[in-house]
């Protein structure tokens, strides 16, 4: 496709022109934009195909360009006014506009030179010397290396396992389960994982610590725990021997 | 009191501490000394700073002096200070700003002619982040108010004044194109406001 640009790349209606008159390698002039009129129109149209809302003050422009565009071809016009016609208002606007663009482009240039640069009294630099700990764990990311996919797959492969774990326990046990109405706490259980990581320094898998839950509703909530508990970088994840399991290590904290 | 033996120490040494870039003349006054020597012992200390392997140089920023960390090591202050200091000011901003620092004082409508959209959020954006501010009121219709950059743009960009923005192809002189509007832009700055 010719206009695989990304859309949200103009800043409006003038960007694209220029960018289209020097696409085109053209001046810019009257002639160029009939020339690309057409051009402006597909890009539009191609707006639309991809449903996405065409800002008023680019079909201002489209109005405004086919006015141009029909104004040569009306007959006569050109007897009655001999001599060049007047510049259109839109030509100075685009020649300002595409010097506002150079300026643009040097302040963001100057921005990236002096961007590194501190000084004392800058509004936003924060005198509050972090921590090193905290600066550390900043740094370390908790779930390096795996990918929400992984995730999901051990909780997954987990609730699988205590499944047909339960229904071996169920043909030699009595065929009977109490459905209490117990409730399970992510702070409960944020608790547990955490006594978990302290009984298993080397870590463990969550299958290991879901595994004697029958209780399905206990399982969203551990889990729920365990995420919790990644967030605020209590515990890290790490990838068992076995790709799908994932091994939960404490003592970020 | 009397002024200092050594009169680029001195300077140092309020520059230093400094929250606010000082000025030849504050230092000039204090020092008890003529401008042109305060000015001699800056451009000395420049010097001393621009040496090689120094973690911090001397600049002229807003009118006044300050010291600033080298670029080099802005990885490391952003790591012991909380970072997100500085932010980048995305392209939208950076053309209204463009717009406003070229042609102060300037209003809302005539940023939108000269853009061809609504400035509206970049005005708002350019506000909240001090780098832009109101500076009067236009004397037509409706007051629109006019808008000019502050000296938190010229530390944004590491200006001494605005005279030092690029000046391509004599943007400041070339006048913007008429853009069917009556030109009373520069009348209304006259009841300037704020600093």
């Amino acid at each position: 496709m010719e206009y695989n640009l990304k859309l949200d790349s103009f800043e409006g209606p003038l960007d694209l022109l220029i960018h289209l008159i020097e696409k085109n390698q053209l001046d810019i002039s009257e002639i160029s934009l009939h020339k690309i009129t057409s051009q402006y129109l597909d890009y539009l149209n191609q707006m639309e195909e991809m449903d996405l809302e065409i800002a008023s003050e680019f079909l201002i422009l489209a109005a405004q360009l086919l006015q141009l565009k029909t104004r040569n071809l009306l007959p006569g016009r050109k007897a009655k006014n001999p001599g060049p016609p007047p510049q259109p208002d839109l030509i100075k606007r685009l020649f300002f506009y595409r010097q506002i663009k150079k300026v643009t482009g040097l302040l963001d240039d100057i921005q990236s030179r002096r961007i590194d640069a501190y000084n004392r009294d800058s509004d936003h630099l924060i005198y509050f010397l972090s921590r090193y700990e905290d600066l550390e764990k900043q740094r370390e990311n908790p779930l390096e290396g795996i990918n929400l996919q992984q995730l999901v797959q051990a909780y997954n492969r987990a609730c699988i396992d205590s499944r047909a774990r339960q229904k071996k326990e169920k043909e030699t046990t009595p065929n009977w389960y109490e459905f209490e109405g117990e409730t399970f706490t992510v702070t409960e259980k944020m608790e547990e994982i955490i006594d978990y990581c302290s009984n298993y320094p080397d870590g463990f898998s969550f299958g290991k610590m879901v595994q004697d839950k029958k209780n399905p509703q206990e399982k969203v909530v551990s889990f729920l725990a365990l995420l919790e508990l990644i967030k605020s970088r209590k515990v890290k994840i790490a990838r068992g021997a076995q790709a799908e399991k994932l091994i939960i290590k404490g003592g970020m904290a | 009191m009397s002024s200092p033996p050594e009169l680029k120490g001195a300077v140092e040494a309020l520059i230093f501490l400094a929250a606010e870039p000082v000025t030849v003349e504050e230092m000039a006054v204090v020092l008890e000394v003529r401008q042109e020597e305060v000015q001699g012992a800056v451009e000395d200390l420049k010097n001393d700073y621009n040496q090689s392997g120094r973690g911090i140089q001397l600049d002229e920023l807003a009118g006044g002096f300050v010291f600033s960390t080298r670029m080099e090591y802005g990885e490391y202050v952003r790591r012991l200070f909380q970072p997100g200091l500085k932010q980048r000011i995305t392209r939208a901003s950076l053309e209204t700003l463009a717009i406003i620092a070229y042609r102060q004082p300037i209003t809302r409508g005539e940023i939108e002619k000269i853009r061809g959209v609504k400035a509206e959020k970049a005005l708002f954006t350019l506000v909240k982040k001090g780098l832009i501010q109101e500076v009067g009121r236009l004397e037509k219709t409706g007051t629109p108010i006019l808008y000019g950059t502050t000296s938190a743009f010229l530390y944004h960009f590491g200006l001494a004044d605005i005279s030092e923005l690029p000046d391509p192809d004599g943007i400041q002189e070339a006048g913007p194109p008429d853009l069917g509007e009556d030109d009373s832009g520069s009348q209304g700055a006259a009841e300037k406001s704020g600093d």
